[in-house]
């Protein structure tokens, strides 16, 4: 089943990506270019140790001073650490003068010969415990014999291991720090975050009654500002909503009102109400709806009522007539 | 997915140690354990001593005096000792006490020896055709020095207090113009070899020295690398060469041995294949006058130095 990444689980995995890509560039860089950085300062100081002692040593070998040759090489290399050897080879190759306590191992006799014509010549030599760089550097241009120190790599291996572990150590450390820093900064990220996604759920269930509160100027502030204009935004068009739906209920009602059947007098047009009373048709109307009403007369109506009222004022006129006649005569 | 991230975490992590594993160089396997012992030092019980003090060629040429000295032993049948000191006196005195049979001088130091305790002329190489060498007053290439008085008050290097051309030639050249080291130089030195003079002229450190010719012209021919640096602005009258000498006392026997040794060596195919990488033509036998020039320029000074 696939989990789904939180904002926090893809910061830290950013971070962690980063730093492990980093943290290996780094070991990688130590362990291939420090080393040979390294092992290159080593192989100079040793040819220039080796030049000086060449030097040095030319004279004794030329008078074949053999043990004050071998108590000179102890006394300069005894405090070089990273000198595991030095010796030196007549122009037969025979081990004249030596540093190592009793015998000198047989196998560094003959080796590393150096060319015609060069300075010098280094070779790497494995030994049982350990691996060391011979440097040869020919005496009186290889005429009398070589001298030879052999360094060890024992030191820069060390340094490098040392390096190697503090850059593991390094990462490691950062990580945990990276760690924390961006499960802080996640929390920071994602509680707004989290409470503008439980306002908006409110506001999904029709409460927009609401307000998020951040003070915050950057994109989560903004975020919250454009939710809560939206949120007003939504509340307001409720609002006017909501009055249409009642103003049009109202209309409904009083549509309701005038539909339906109404009972009228087929001869002066009198509507009964529900109570039974027979009602203007001008006042049923105006009471049942927002209507109003101007009286006037028709012209059909007018022809009636002028004869009508002729007739009847002339009835009247006649009648007061008569009955002036009557008093006279009495 | 945290899985696969440690995963492949291990795997960097493997990735990083084959790495650190990896040599770019082949390496020679030796063993540090097996053992031998080293080449005892020479007894030095019945060898013939030989000192090299004047020597004819710069210090990388000191291996073929080695060379030549075992050629020597070889001819006479004794190990032959190199005895080897820092100063022209020291030799000169191991040769008064016979403490050397045969010693390779300077002509100074020969017509001081023989005036003081008998110094005998054994032999003399002939270099470049000669049996004489010249003293040569080196300045840099680039320099505007063009003769020995551009050098008042300038940085000078002798080679040793008994050198004929490292010392008593330019001293004796100086005191021609009423002059002495002390009162012309600035600031001079001994730099014990004429190597080192050529090579102090060369690097700047001096701006002026007194060089053998015969050592100047090896350099020259063998690795110009300091001596393309320098120039030339005086060069001195002759000199008897640096002569082979030994002490009076020595048996005349193997004076006799020994002279015919070193008068045939040219002819031996051994010999001869030394001496040409010694620059030497031969050695041959030189008579004591060879070196009144010297003898008189140095009586000179002493004369100088007493009206003063």
């Amino acid at each position: 089943m696939k989990i789904p990444l939180t904002i926090r689980s893809k910061l830290l995995m950013a971070a962690f990506g980063i730093l492990l890509v980093a943290g290996a560039l780094l070991l990688v860089l130590n362990l291939t270019t420090v080393h040979d950085k390294f092992e290159e300062r080593l192989q100079l100081r040793g040819v220039t140790i080796a030049r000086l002692l060449a030097a040095e040593v030319a004279n004794s070998v030329l008078t074949e001073q053999y043990a004050a040759l071998e108590l000179m090489l102890k006394e300069r290399l005894g405090d070089e650490q990273d000198i595991e050897y030095a010796l030196v080879a007549n122009k037969t190759g025979a081990i004249v003068a030596h540093t190592f306590q009793g015998d000198f191992p047989a196998d560094l006799k003959g080796i590393n010969l150096v060319p015609a014509g060069q300075d010098y010549a280094i070779i790497r030599l494995a030994a049982e415990k350990e691996s060391l760089i011979d440097i040869a550097i020919p005496l009186l241009k290889g005429e009398i014999g070589q001298l030879h120190i052999g360094l060890s790599e024992t030191s820069i291996k060390k340094q490098t291991s040392e390096i190697f572990w503090m850059i593991a150590w390094l990462i490691f450390a950062t990580m945990i720090f990276a760690g924390v820093v961006f499960t802080i900064l996640s929390r920071i990220i994602t509680k707004p975050l989290l409470g503008l996604a439980k306002t908006a759920e409110q506001a999904s269930q029709g409460n927009f009654n609401l307000y998020f509160d951040s003070s915050s100027d950057d994109e989560i502030g903004h975020l919250a500002r454009t939710f809560n204009t939206m949120i007003a935004a939504r509340m307001q068009v409720e609002k006017e909503r909501e009055k249409l739906i009642e103003e049009l209920q109202t209309a409904l009602k009083e549509i309701k009102t005038l539909s339906g059947l109404l009972p009228i007098c087929a001869w002066c047009k009198k509507i009964r109400d529900d109570k039974g009373y027979w009602n203007m048709i001008d006042v049923y109307i105006a009471e049942h709806s927002d209507a109003e009403f101007s009286h006037g007369i028709c012209p059909d109506c007018l022809k009636q009522v002028s004869l009508e009222t002729y007739n009847r004022l002339t009835l009247e006129q006649k009648s007061r007539d008569d009955h002036s006649a009557s008093e006279g005569k009495s | 997915m945290i899985i696969s991230t440690l995963c492949w975490l291990c795997f960097m992590f493997a990735v990083l140690q084959v790495v650190a594993g990896c040599s770019p160089n082949p390496e020679q396997k030796i063993s540090l354990e097996k053992r031998e012992a080293a080449v005892p030092e020479k007894k030095n019980g019945k060898a013939i001593r030989i000192a090299v003090g004047g020597m004819i060629t710069p210090r990388e040429g000191f291996a073929y005096y080695r060379q030549f000295l075992d050629y020597i032993g070889e001819k006479i049948g004794q190990p032959v000792q190199f005895v080897d000191r820092e100063d022209y006196a020291e030799i000169n005195k191991l040769v008064a006490t016979g403490q050397v049979d045969v010693a390779f001088v300077c002509g100074g130091p020969y017509v001081d020896g023989r005036k003081e305790f008998g110094m005998e002329l054994l032999a003399a190489p002939v270099a470049y055709g000669e049996t004489v060498y010249y003293s040569y007053i080196i300045v840099r290439n680039d320099s505007p020095y063009h003769q020995l008085s551009d050098l008042r008050g300038k940085r000078f290097a002798f080679t040793d207090p008994l050198s004929n051309t490292g010392k008593l030639v330019p001293t004796y050249m100086l005191a021609k113009m009423h002059e002495t080291p002390d009162s012309f130089f600035g600031k001079y030195s001994y730099l014990g070899s004429h190597d080192k003079s050529i090579h102090a002229v060369a690097e700047g450190v001096v701006d002026g020295a007194a060089v053998d010719s015969l050592i100047w012209e090896y350099a020259n021919r063998t690795s110009p690398k300091f001596t393309s640096k320098t120039r030339t602005i005086l060069k001195s009258p002759p000199y008897g060469i640096p002569p082979v000498v030994v002490p009076k006392e020595l048996s005349p026997e193997l004076k006799d041995r020994l002279r015919k040794i070193f008068l045939d060596a040219h002819t031996d195919p051994k010999g001869a294949e030394i001496l040409k990488k010694m620059h030497i033509d031969r050695f041959v036998t030189i008579d004591d006058k060879a070196y009144d020039s010297i003898r008189e320029m140095k009586t000179w000074l002493e004369r100088q130095k007493k009206v003063k």
